[in-house]
């Protein structure tokens, strides 16, 4: 039978199966742990996300759908004047044509990250987000370039409105962006005013902590946070949120501090992998033709 | 080799699992928690199929959905593994028949499978604090977990229960 779903043969080799498929799984998580980047389990991770792209462009189309059903329900719940409301509203949005509209938002998204490359002077690969972690644990968004279209590992991310994360996966066509909201991101930082540095890490509550500031540097609320650049791992003088919140308390001098991310990662469609600054890129032939060719891409 | 019915019915939707995973998951989020269709899926076909529950089926299920999450390559097919086939013992074990005790049983399951899931993440450096790792997301998404496994369990009765002559009650709701 497939897959052994149904048990043939005696009690005892069931168990010896599955105790032996128990220490196998055990032993790919050690290879897994210990092996690098390059290895095999790693490249094979790398192979499935491939391999899984048709899906997820697929579920591109669902998160729209999902978000109509949101709207509708949010619709039929609502009271008599609101209602009112809605449905004048729902008249004159019955004036527009559904594509056209779609067509001036992607603009409007596009035109946004445009401007925030040029204010920011990066040179960047556009590209569109094809799909989004596929578990709880990992905050993370599949995009429609790769290896092929000049991105490495270690890139910097932004949305419209400043860093959003890193490349941590690359293959030919695709890659796995992880979010500054992931847990396991860490992002090295300045405070613009202040100039004071420290360390920008995610949580699983979706906010962004601010961490390792010196205590007589702690930032107010509203101050702006950029990416200081240190140990290279982010672009430098990019911007990655504002403080929202500072919390001291007796046993942490520095308390809490939380930064508000720059964009809401549920709607962010459209993204730029930063390949250098203006600064200090050089304006090559190559570079100009990344660039027309990502502009494609995103579009 | 022969094929039965409801092998190739669990294989089959245990693809269409996989896309719901690929497809859907990542946009049905609620407060971060986000439902698990291969561990539902599996769930119930360890307690549908309990007399004949086999291990290969749990196991290549949760590689291949370590494979295609960002997070190690293992530890979901340990917990997939252990879980299923022990929620399938016990539940024959007990020889209980009702809607209530596979329905229990699914929950308990689904809970440790988050649980050690969490447990093994942690171990591997997830920077999180495990009271934030379990009040954030293995509470929340095996409540997800459990609200698809009611949903599903009907159907899942439906499609894989074997025609038998004999006994002819043996796999209805009661």
């Amino acid at each position: 039978m497939p897959l052994n779903f149904q048990q043939s043969g005696s009690p005892t080799g069931g168990r010896i199966l599955t105790i032996v498929l128990l220490v196998v799984s055990l032993v790919l998580t050690t290879v897994y742990a210990r092996e690098g980047e390059e290895g095999p389990l790693h490249a094979l991770q790398g192979g499935m996300t491939v391999i899984t792209t048709p899906a997820q462009y697929l579920g591109s189309g669902v998160g729209a759908g999902v978000e109509t059903m949101e709207n509708s329900i949010s619709d039929a719940t609502a009271d008599e004047s609101t209602l009112t409301g809605l449905r004048e509203q729902n008249q004159e949005l019955r004036e527009m044509l559904a594509n056209a509209e779609e067509y001036r938002l992607e603009a409007e998204r596009l035109e946004a990250l445009l401007n925030m490359k040029t204010s920011s002077g990066v040179e960047g690969i556009g590209a569109r987000v094809i799909g989004r972690s596929t578990d709880a644990w990992n905050q993370s968004i599949t995009i429609n370039v790769g290896s092929d279209d000049g991105v490495t590992t270690g890139m910097t991310v932004m949305g419209s409105s400043g860093v959003v994360g890193q490349v941590v996966q690359v293959n030919p066509t695709v890659s796995t962006v992880r979010l500054l909201t992931d847990p396991n991101s860490g992002a090295a930082v300045m405070v613009q005013s202040s100039r004071a540095e420290g360390v920008v890490r995610g949580s699983l509550s979706g906010l962004l902590y601010l961490e390792d500031i010196d205590e007589d540097s702690i930032p107010s609320v509203g101050d702006v946070i950029i990416t200081s650049g240190l140990g290279g791992s982010y672009t430098a003088g990019l911007m990655v949120g504002t403080v929202v919140s500072v919390n001291k308390t007796a046993s942490n001098a520095t308390g809490t501090i939380i930064v508000s991310p720059n964009d809401d990662i549920s709607t962010l469609e459209e993204v730029i992998v930063v390949t250098g600054t203006s600064s200090t890129s050089t304006s090559t032939t190559s570079d100009s033709t990344t660039s027309t060719s990502s502009t494609t891409s995103a579009g | 080799m022969t094929y039965s019915r409801e092998s190739l019915m669990t294989i089959v939707i245990a693809i269409v699992a996989f896309l719901l995973q690929i497809i859907v998951a990542p946009y049905i989020v609620v407060f971060g928690a986000m439902p698990n269709f291969i561990i539902v899926w599996v769930l119930l076909c360890a307690l549908v199929r309990h007399d004949v529950f086999g291990s290969v089926f749990p196991f290549v299920c949760g590689l291949l959905f370590d494979l295609m999450s960002g997070g190690p390559v293992g530890p979901m097919a340990f917990c997939l593994t252990l879980f299923s086939v022990c929620a399938a013992r016990v539940f024959s074990a007990m020889d209980n028949d009702t809607v209530f005790m596979p329905l229990v049983i699914g929950i308990v399951s689904a809970l440790l499978i988050e649980f050690v899931y969490c447990l093994f993440l942690l171990g591997f450096g997830y920077n999180s604090s495990f009271l934030d790792a379990l009040g954030l997301r293995v509470l929340p998404c095996t409540l997800y977990d459990i609200v698809f496994i009611i949903l599903f369990y009907p159907l899942a009765v439906r499609l894989l229960s074997p025609p038998n002559p004999v006994q002819p009650d043996i796999t209805q709701l009661r």
